[in-house]
């Protein structure tokens, strides 16, 4: 484990010293001669076959690094070369590989494992720094619009762009979501067995490179970003439905998750509060997705100009809805017909046609906030005080009926005057 | 006539006896520099290719300093002719030296950094040796001077 650890740090310091001296000849043979002997010094300390796997891994990765140094390193590398460190790891490695007894069909599909953790790795790395920057301008893109509209996210913000950046921000904040719990399930793939049939080393090998690969630090970052997408954005209707999914989502994959890793951590009491630190942070995010939810039901109503009584669950958003439909079947203020059947007219095409049963209502049912139901029950009050109103009569219905009174009239008595005439003839 | 060829004849063949043996074309350059650490008493030793060399002259003449020596890492190469190039961190000279007897002869000191080199490296660029200095441009140089041809 220690032994891991000093190679990835001395990885990274070594990146650091080549990334300053991008030129130095001097600098990519120390590089390649430090990689090499570590991976050499891996393979004499490797115990499973996981570590094998890892170890031909990096063997991999550094041909691949090295090649276009070749001849350099053929050159300087004192006295074996490249070509010839390189055979003599491998060989190392194969001996290894037989005195643990490793098949070689268990080799090639956890070496694969492993290839696909190292390109999962990299890309949540990619991901991480390529959010890092566009959440930083969408902060400053923010600020900008609301100091000159002092709404962000109404019909009339003008700046396209913005909402352009958030949509590739959030679409960022998932793949990346995504891919940590990839990377994770490919972790564990890689031991093909449950953590409580796991031997000691394999364990030690598990932990060794969720820390590596700072699993609980990605999924404590995503928490993170999430939250501060959420308040930097404030958005609306579908998109924080799409939010409070994502985060239903991440929680029943972390609950996976944290049930292994706490069985895992059993002997390191600080390992294991890691767990506990995530789960909090997971439940703040959940209370404030679930916050701007309701919020914005509420904003909602209010924007469309009705009143009902402010909620902040599922229980209280159906009371309140039924306690608004009850008001207006029961004609509590004592309104004209007319007016009533505008209201509803307002609000079914308005809000219900547009937002609440074609959005919020599925959503909130998928969400678990509301139960079936009480759905059907606002359904059916919805419905109530559709029969309840009628349509007023207006000046036109006035002016028809008149006319259809005279039109009667006239054909009567043109009936009665033409019966005498026709008795007058025979 | 053979009062004429006899002393010819004599003089080809000590000609050819007395002129120097020469053997080429050589190649001396290393493949790449040795960065080498100076021990208390002003020596470097490099193991790869076998000698030792006091250099406390050489610190003096960069830094007008020959006591603290010790945490010095003199970086250097040798280019395909033999000649030495040396070099270390906030030098601003490069020297070159060629091989006497029992030591290194300076044969030339370049100016290569008016502040000082940040993080010199020496790679070997046939026919020249290039000085990396971190961030900054390269420069290639002979035995003689800064290239001014094309940079790489």
């Amino acid at each position: 484990m220690k032994t891991i650890i000093r190679l990835v740090t001395l990885l990274a310091i070594m990146n650091i010293i080549v990334s300053a001296q991008q030129k130095s000849d001097y600098a990519v043979v120390q590089r390649f001669q430090g990689i090499t002997k570590s991976i050499a010094k891996n393979i004499d300390q490797a115990k499973t076959v996981q570590e094998c796997a890892e170890a031909n891994t990096s063997l991999d990765a550094v041909e691949k690094e090295f090649s276009g140094e070749k001849t350099l390193i053929n050159q300087a590398n004192y006295p074996d070369g490249y070509d010839k460190t390189i055979e003599q790891l491998r060989g190392k490695l194969l001996i290894r590989q037989r005195d643990l007894g490793v098949i070689e069909s268990q080799i090639v599909r956890i070496t694969d494992l492993e290839v696909k953790i190292r390109e999962l790795s990299d890309q949540v790395k990619t991901l991480t720094t390529q959010n890092e920057s566009l959440m930083a301008e969408v902060q400053q893109l923010s600020l900008n619009v609301k100091k000159l509209s002092g709404d962000l996210f109404n019909s009339a913000t003008p700046i396209d762009s913005l909402r352009h950046m958030v949509v590739r921000l959030r679409q960022g904040l998932q793949e990346r979501d995504a891919l940590i719990f990839a990377l994770t399930d490919s972790l564990f793939m890689q031991y093909d067995k449950n953590v409580g049939d796991m031997k000691d080393v394999e364990k030690q090998g598990l932990l060794g490179k969720i820390d590596r690969h700072d699993i609980i630090g990605n999924v404590k970052r995503s928490i993170s970003d999430n939250i501060a997408f959420l308040e930097t954005t404030q958005l609306k209707g579908n998109d924080l439905v799409t939010l409070v999914r994502q985060q239903k989502r991440f929680q029943s994959q972390w609950i996976g998750l944290s049930m292994k890793l706490t069985s895992l951590y059993l002997s390191g009491k600080s390992k294991k509060s890691e767990v506990g630190i995530v789960d909090s942070m997971l439940a703040t995010w959940g209370d404030n997705v679930d916050g701007a939810m309701w919020r914005s039901l509420n904003m909602l109503m209010k924007e469309k100009g009705f009143t009902v009584k402010e909620f902040k669950n599922g229980d209280d958003f159906v009371a309140s809805f039924i306690a608004f439909f009850d008001e207006q079947i029961q004609n509590v203020n004592k309104e004209t017909e007319d007016t009533r059947y505008k209201l509803f007219t307002n609000f079914n095409e308005s809000l219900w046609q547009t937002d609440l049963n074609a959005v919020w209502l599925p959503a909130l049912i998928e969400l678990h906030k509301i139960t079936d139901a009480q759905k059907k029950d606002i359904e059916i009050k919805f419905e109530k005080w559709h029969a309840s109103v009628m349509p007023g009569a207006s000046w036109l219905t006035y002016i028809l009926i008149v006319l259809g009174v005279l039109l009667v009239a006239i054909v009567g008595v043109w009936i009665f005057r033409k019966g005498p005439k026709a008795a007058l003839k025979e | 006539m053979k009062a004429i060829f006899v002393p010819i004849y004599i003089s080809f063949f000590i000609l050819v006896g007395c002129s120097s043996l020469t053997l080429k074309p050589a190649d001396f350059g290393w493949p790449v520099e040795s960065v080498l650490s100076v021990d208390g008493q002003g020596r470097i030793q490099n193991e790869r290719y076998s000698f030792s060399l006091n250099v406390k002259a050489l610190l003096f003449a960069e830094t007008h300093d020959s006591v603290n020596i010790g945490k010095v890492n003199l970086r250097m190469i040798r280019d395909m002719k033999g000649y030495y190039f040396i070099t270390a961190s906030q030098f601003k000279n490069v020297y070159v030296f060629e091989q006497s007897e029992g030591g290194l002869k300076l044969k030339n000191r370049i100016l290569v950094a008016q502040n000082g080199l940040n993080e010199p490296a020496l790679n070997q660029r046939v026919p020249y040796i290039q000085v990396v200095n971190g961030q900054n441009p390269a420069v290639l140089l002979t035995e003689d001077g800064v290239f001014e041809g094309e940079k790489k």
